[in-house]
């Protein structure tokens, strides 16, 4: 079945995310810090994670959006067929992370966990809710503006390419993940 | 600003607003501009303003669970806009409220909306009455939507709705009615 990619739909669950992280407000650094078990991540390297994984896609998108356009607006834009692929194994379903995936070295937060402080911690919270805010001023830019559909490779390389409606639901699906996952770092 | 004014006055009939005895409430205004598609709400943010609209169409809708828009309202000139009750409730809207046309619109604030109701007693009235049609007109559009076929639907609508309405993308306006734009598009040629 194809993935249709519509762009109020993205702005919709980035607010919320944007307002999940809000509520976060009020945990204490150790309840960032906390983690559930010797392998696991703790919520903060969680957000770190995605942090690291929403940067190495800002200079792609911004490179796609300031590239001649080539495409009219569209209410909705149809993933091809390897981005639609991974695209629909992503999300959370039913409360559950589907298809565990290896992290790459690049994406792994390095952390002095026990050395950083409520200071360090607000940094890295703001610095995701910056992101928050620039995937959604991407969103809404294809939203309003005809833009280059131009490929350009992803952050496995050449294997997997998007445009940037794409990649806008890439990372926004990979962000909905994580956010699971900091659910259950903090519950446990 | 005197024909804002005017716009003003006459959305909130039957309420009788004079310069002398609500000044305070006609100060309280603040004219805004949206283009053409451009978000005025957002569904998940909370709607901060009560609008009344001086010009343009704005669509109010949801989007189901793959993303599909609903379309439950429109704003168009006189009237008043906003996500209602995400403005009283001062809670995240399930909606978004988006302008179709370029829109200028007024707005106040929610603390000035209250004040209303202490400043000017004749505002609870208004209010009533307000809420009287707000609730009537949704209970209407309720049971036509249960009652009545596509056809009949798309007369009433084309018979009660103003030109400018008319003139927005079809999509939105099936949507609103509940039928395909393809139905739509069909009814309206038939009329033509």
């Amino acid at each position: 079945m194809s993935i249709y990619i519509k762009p109020e739909f993205q702005i919709q669950r980035i607010n919320h995310l944007e307002n999940r992280l809000n509520s976060w407000d009020s945990l204490s650094p150790d309840e960032w810090r906390h983690r559930p078990d010797s392998k696991s991540w703790s919520a903060i390297e969680v957000v770190q994670h995605m942090f690291l994984a929403h940067k190495v896609y800002r200079d792609k998108i911004e490179g796609a959006l300031a590239k001649e356009a080539s495409t009219e607006v569209l209410s909705e834009y149809k993933a091809a067929a390897i981005p639609g692929f991974l695209i629909k194994r992503f999300p959370p379903n039913e409360g559950r992370i589907r298809f565990k995936m290896k992290t790459m070295k690049q994406f792994k937060p390095v952390l002095a966990i026990e050395q950083l402080n409520a200071q360090d911690i607000q940094n890295i919270l703001s610095d995701m809710s910056d992101a928050l805010t620039e995937l959604k001023t991407w969103a809404e830019r294809y939203r309003t503006q005809s833009i280059s559909m131009k490929k350009f490779n992803s952050a496995i390389g050449a294997t997997v390419r998007f445009n940037v409606p794409e990649a806008c639901e890439f990372v926004l699906c990979h962000n909905e993940r994580h956010f699971l996952q900091i659910d259950r770092a903090l519950a446990n | 600003m005197s024909d804002a004014i005017q716009v003003i006055k006459n959305a909130f009939r039957p309420l009788v607003v004079s310069d002398e005895d609500h000044s305070e409430f006609l100060r309280y205004w603040e004219e805004v501009k949206y283009a053409k598609g451009e978000m005025i709400t957002e569904a998940g943010k909370v709607e901060r303003y009560f609008y009344v609209v001086l010009e343009g169409v704005q669509a109010i809708y949801l989007l189901t669970s793959n993303g599909d828009k609903r379309v439950i309202g429109f704003s168009f000139d006189g009237s008043f806009s906003g996500i209602y009750n995400s403005f009283l409730q001062e809670k995240g809207s399930h909606y978004f409220l988006e302008a179709l046309t370029d829109s200028r619109m007024m707005r106040m604030t929610k603390n000035q909306y209250d004040s209303l109701f202490h400043l000017y007693p004749e505002f609870n009235e208004w209010g009533r009455i307000v809420h009287q049609n707000l609730l009537i007109g949704r209970v209407q559009r309720e049971v036509e939507l249960i009652t009545k076929d596509a056809r009949e639907r798309f007369d009433i609508f084309m018979d009660r709705c103003p030109q400018k309405l008319k003139e927005v993308p079809q999509k939105y306006l099936a949507s609103y009615l509940n039928m395909t734009p393809e139905t739509f598009s069909r009814m309206r040629k038939q009329i033509s």
